[in-house]
């Protein structure tokens, strides 16, 4: 290799490390100033792998997963929802998960009859609610009362929901209670109906999980809440399902209640103001559909992540230095458009590793590393010729024709 | 002086000035369409920066007027709406706001006693709708309570919030087929203070902003049977203008999204976020704003044009003068300069805003600022090439 070559490797890899000591930097002294909150805000709630569900989810033509039934408790009394649970259960269900709690006794007839159709099926799932996180561990758990509570339970907390409009993408399969595992609703549900998938989901022994969205309401076999007790169907339709019951608003009809609603990457709008369009127990639809198809999805690691950063942005700045020195006229106008055309490739090579290879690449270390590597090219640019000027640095950038 | 003046007025600042405004003119009428800068667009689209003044900046009070007082609704029906604006008459209210509609009948007993309310209650404005035509781009009719309730006082309560668009502003009047109609908090205050409308209405302007005071939590407040609660002293209802309006199931439940909208006192200034502000409370933001005389005024377009591109055009001079004595550290310096500059933007017109009531659209200026150094580049790279192909002289060209 000439000497000349061997200089210019040198550089490329200086100016590389170059960016990423910048974005240390940054990362370390942010600029804290209140103007710059509502971008961090805007860009934190963006996700690219949105795009993949919010475009090819939302197409209501074929149902996603048909083992699995939802039912819609809407305003029904507790009456009626046990008449509901008798239907699912004379039609031969395999596995019933109740999303919902009744936590204060109300009618002693209605009161009874639900309590009898919960504490008289095995197969029945309910719900349970952990607060009070300490660093470590759940201190409380919301229940039914005992008259309510099947035989299994698990939490329907979904995670990073408390202030009511963060997007769920993910799962926790467990948390710690008061030191205890405690195991999630729809794993719960998941463990009783099909314990081989499950153990795979144990296997994995991941902290927590991506949902693998099928779809919304409408991608599942869905009975709203009056639909059922008329009993105008062939209960059949149960034999062997997994049927989800819970609240999913007054009727399928009537407009969307906030209540348990959530942001999902569904959502037709992927960022900024707009409804939340999921209710918590089809979310739980989907995170058992997950499980059930072990249809994981798997995140490279953030030092993987950072990896790629650096392969990618040094690749450029190859480009760029040869650009910037040899070509100097055009060498801005060139590298921005680049710039503009790799970002976007990177977002749909990310969604192609997402939809084929079922993984999922943070490209927001690639893109800023990128973004970044043509102004800095300039400042390392005038920080090696300093060097020269001062201490006969040897550098490529000497030969630049400005 | 003449050295400066000099480096002030050179020709390649006055064209590379130029060359800025008309690339963001090209680029404003070339939509990107491209699917991966959606999210950019819509998580910013419905953004200003002076929302940080109201969520921030601006000194929160406990309760914000005594002089507004509001009533839950609630999920009354007609006839307990009917007696709660019966109970208000006996505490001599200046005005009772309802900014309701009664659409179509009810059950016989409810209405006939909610007319009677309304026709024994000369002091009550009520609402009605102005229907917009999406493909005409106009108003077209008027969606009214149920002739039944008729006559009553009313003015539109139209809030420009469709699509989860942040109410900021308000129109004091709208005209369908050359009918002018007052809104509904137009009409509440000549009720209140006509004075308060006639320096409303000589401001002459077609939209005005809301000078936002506090969400329903800040005004004094009564929930759906208060006032039918003889422990709660009502007294000081006297006098006051009162609003009824829906304020949540329960009270100011945060779940509860009906008839809620996003203002900029939302906690998420950018982003996902749930609706912060009952239409009520918005009433009675734009009434205070009215009463307080506490306007803002906009800039005018021309004017920020014109401020933009000589902002701009002192940024070009600095930069060309760092392109000539040093050009190693221009864009490290440029990218440093517009930054700080930014920023400095950013905090005039947050002290315009607040001291002075004037609104200036940051995002012109920002943009001519944020995008002078890469276009100086570029035109850099273009007169170089006239240069060489046609001997067009240039600085950045030698």
């Amino acid at each position: 290799m000439s000497t000349s070559k061997r200089i210019k490797q040198r550089d490329d890899i200086l100016a590389n490390i170059f960016v990423f000591v910048f974005i240390a930097i940054l990362g370390l002294f942010p600029l804290n100033l209140k103007i710059f909150n509502p971008i961090k805000k805007a860009l934190k709630d963006l996700n690219f792998s949105d795009l993949y569900y919010s475009a090819s989810k939302n197409d209501a033509s074929t149902l996603a997963d048909t083992s699995i039934v939802l039912v819609n408790i809407g305003q029904l009394s507790r009456g009626e929802i046990a008449q509901q649970l008798r239907i699912i259960r004379e039609g031969g269900a395999k596995v019933v998960g109740l999303d919902a709690m009744f936590v204060e006794p109300r009618t002693p007839i209605g009161d009874s009859l639900l309590s009898f159709e919960i504490r008289n099926n095995p197969n029945i799932v309910t719900a349970s609610f952990l607060s009070q996180f300490n660093s470590e561990s759940y201190e409380l758990k919301e229940e039914s009362l005992d008259d309510f509570r099947g035989e299994r339970s698990g939490f329907i907390n979904l995670f990073g929901t408390e202030k009511g409009y963060q997007t769920v993408r993910s799962f926790l399969p467990n948390a710690m209670y008061n030191g205890q595992k405690d195991e999630s609703f729809p794993v719960a549900v998941a463990r009783l109906a099909d314990p081989q998938m499950t153990q795979i989901l144990d296997e994995r022994n991941k902290h927590s999980e991506i949902i693998n969205y099928s779809g919304n309401r409408e991608k599942f076999i869905a009975f709203d809440a009056h639909e059922l007790l008329e009993e105008d169907f062939d209960p059949s339709i149960f034999e062997n399902k997994i049927v989800l019951v819970g609240f999913m608003g007054s009727s399928f009809d009537s407009p969307p209640v906030k209540e348990d609603m959530h942001y999902t990457p569904l959502n037709k709008k992927l960022s900024g103001r707009s409804d939340s369009d999921m209710y918590g127990v089809v979310v739980h639809a989907n995170i058992l559909s997950t499980i059930l198809h072990g249809a994981y999805k798997n995140e490279l690691s953030t030092t993987w992540n950072w990896i790629l950063a650096f392969i990618i942005c040094y690749l450029h700045i190859m480009f760029f230095s040869r650009d910037f020195v040899e070509n100097h006229m055009w060498f801005h106008f060139r590298a921005k458009i680049l710039q503009l055309l790799t970002s976007i490739l990177m977002v749909y090579v990310s969604l192609l590793t997402y939809k084929y290879l079922n993984t999922k690449i943070d490209t927001k270390p690639t893109i800023l590393a990128i973004l970044l590597s043509v102004d800095l090219l300039y400042f390392y640019d005038a920080i090696v010729k300093w060097l020269h000027k001062k201490t006969g640095f040897e550098t490529y950038f000497m030969h630049a024709k400005h | 002086m003449k050295r400066f003046l000099k480096v002030l007025f050179r020709r390649d600042n006055l064209l590379a000035t130029l060359f800025v405004f008309a690339f963001m003119f090209v680029a404003g009428k070339i939509a990107i369409n491209i699917e991966v800068f959606d999210p950019f667009s819509k998580a910013f689209g419905d953004f200003q920066y002076t929302d940080l003044y109201f969520s921030e900046l601006k000194e929160k009070k406990d309760i914000v007027s005594d002089k507004i007082v509001l009533v839950n609704v609630g999920h009354l029906g007609r006839d307990m709406i009917a007696e709660q604006i019966l109970e208000l008459n006996n505490y001599e209210p200046a005005v009772i706001g309802l900014p309701l509609i009664f659409k179509g009948r009810r059950s016989e007993e409810a209405d006939s006693l909610l007319r009677f309310a309304i026709q024994n209650t000369p002091n009550l404005v009520m609402a009605h709708n102005l229907i917009y035509d999406e493909e005409a781009d106009e108003f077209s009719g008027l969606e009214e309570s149920d002739a039944y309730f008729h006559p009553v006082q009313a003015g539109f309560d139209n809030l420009a919030s469709g699509d989860h668009k942040t109410v900021r502003s308000f129109n004091p009047q709208l005209t369908i087929d050359g009918t002018s109609y007052n809104s509904f908090s137009v009409e509440v205050m000549k009720m209140y203070d006509p004075t308060a409308v006639d320096d409303l209405l000589r401001r002459g302007s077609e939209e005005e902003i809301i000078n936002f005071e506090g969400a329903g939590e800040s005004f004094i407040v009564l929930d759906e049977y208060d006032l039918f609660d003889p422990s709660v002293d009502k007294g000081f209802l006297k006098d006051r203008i009162v609003l009824l309006g829906y304020l949540g199931s329960p009270l100011f439940n945060t779940f509860d999204i009906e008839d809620k909208h996003f203002t900029p006192l939302n906690a998420e200034l950018a982003g996902r976020s749930i609706p912060d502000m009952y239409g009520v409370a918005v009433h009675a933001n734009i009434l205070l704003t009215m009463l307080n005389r506490s306007y803002i005024s906009s800039l005018p377009e021309w004017v920020t044009y014109l401020i933009a591109f000589i902002i701009c055009y002192l940024h070009i001079a600095l930069m060309i003068q760092i392109i000539l004595k040093l050009e190693n550290w221009f864009d490290s310096l440029a990218k440093a300069i517009q930054l700080t500059s930014s920023i400095l933007i950013f905090y005039i017109i947050f002290l315009l805003f607040a001291h002075k009531q004037l609104e200036v659209d940051s995002g012109l200026i920002l943009v001519a600022v944020l995008l002078s150094s890469d276009l100086l580049e570029l035109y850099g790279s273009i007169v170089g090439a006239l240069n060489r192909k046609f001997g067009f002289k240039s600085l950045l060209a030698e």
